[in-house]
């Protein structure tokens, strides 16, 4: 008997095209299980990757003490500014060793710009406002002129600028990059 | 009652994020026996770098206690500070303009194939510990090649413990929320890529 031999040229053929769609529908199920199965096995693999590097003590420890810098009676300065979250979401910085931040608080403003080698502070209204550059191990005091402004050497981070206002101390968010 | 009988690391989140806020050391060194390790496992996923994961861990725990007052939601504590500490690396790599240190392929790339089948044989407990850790320094390899974007997103939205919300996610990445989850797709197809986990998939299929 002479077997039947379907025309490819056909366009027609409705029984065939349902079952190769089945057969696709079927591989691409497969397909999403499957590739469900690998991804859970992975973020398993990951999560045992990372679960068990211990934690050095002395940062431990950092952790403890931080609890020394919470602010009772001072205010926190609110961030209008920050290149590095801006250049976070934006294009790429192109000096990436350029870190400026504006905040206000107390009535004043303040721009910090921080290069490799200074920090330059600019405190608006103008005037000499006392002011404390705070670390984690040290404060150094330094007043700016009557100008509003100061420029230091380049503290080490994290840091966090306090100002005194007539209003009252008003400290910025710690800059820590 | 003393502080010491108040507070422990297995007080809710709510009673110790108060305690810290009225003043207790104790309630904050609770808070933070509790959640360093989070923090600890979003730096290393971040970065290999010992200085910047240092600082990243450093920064994010002043920024908690800056920001204690003004959480709303302590049991999302967590992915908070999941997502702090992710964003912490990226700044201060982006601050320091360092790159990441280029990832050594040099380490056969099969190796999982022969390693996960001598997992299930009657090996001694020593061998298959030393196959666990060939598995997690191979893995963690394969992780550390993604780009910093994939690396933040599989960190904060899949191994984030409870995973962080896309709402939340997405305010806190600055990231469009349609955008997430095939992001956390794409990113997850990249790690499978790589050569190494290449070998890796191959291993669970055979």
């Amino acid at each position: 008997m002479a077997e039947q031999t379907p025309d490819p040229t056909d366009p027609t053929g409705p029984d065939d095209r349902i079952n190769d769609d089945r057969i696709n529908d079927d591989r691409i199920n497969d397909d999403r299980i499957n590739d469900d199965r690998i991804n859970d096995e992975l973020v398993s693999a990951l999560n045992d990757a990372y679960d068990t590097d211990p934690i050095p003590a002395e940062l431990s420890q950092f952790a403890f003490d931080a609890f020394a810098w919470r602010l009772v009676d001072d205010e926190l300065a609110t961030i209008t500014f920050d290149s590095a979250t801006t250049e976070l979401v934006g294009i790429r910085g192109t000096s990436t060793q350029r870190h400026s931040v504006q905040f206000e608080g107390r009535g004043v403003s303040v721009s910090l710009v921080m290069s490799d080698t200074s920090l330059v502070a600019s405190v608006d209204p103008a005037g000499v406002h006392r002011c404390l550059i705070e670390g984690p191990q040290v404060a150094t005091e330094v007043f700016t002129d009557d100008d509003g402004e100061f420029v230091i050497d380049r503290p080490h981070l994290p840091l966090r600028l306090v100002v005194e206002t007539t209003a009252g101390r008003l400290v910025s968010p710690w800059i820590t990059a | 009652m003393t502080d010491e009988q108040t507070y422990s690391p297995a007080s809710p989140f709510a009673v110790l994020v108060d305690g810290s806020l009225s003043g207790s050391a104790v309630a904050w060194q609770s808070l933070v026996k509790r959640l360093e390790r989070v923090v600890w496992k979003a730096v290393n996923m971040m970065t290999t770098d010992d200085e910047i994961r240092k600082d990243a861990f450093a920064a994010t725990w002043l920024r908690l206690v800056e920001r204690l007052a003004t959480i709303r939601e302590p049991e999302k504590l967590p992915g908070w500070l999941t997502t702090t500490a992710t964003n912490e690396v990226r700044q201060i790599i982006r601050q320091r303009g360092r790159q990441q240190v280029n990832v050594d392929w040099s380490a056969p790339q099969d190796v999982f194939a022969g390693l996960l089948a001598n997992t299930d044989d009657a090996h001694g407990e020593h061998d298959r510990a030393l196959v666990r850790d060939e598995v997690r320094s191979t893995v963690r390899r394969a992780f550390s090649s993604l780009d910093e974007e994939c690396r933040q997103i599989l960190t904060v939205l899949v191994l984030a413990d409870p995973p962080v919300p896309y709402k939340d996610a997405s305010e806190a990445l600055q990231r469009p929320i349609g955008s997430l989850g095939p992001s956390r797709m794409r990113c997850l197809e990249k790690l499978r890529n790589t050569p190494v986990m290449q070998s890796w998939v191959s291993g669970l299929d055979g």
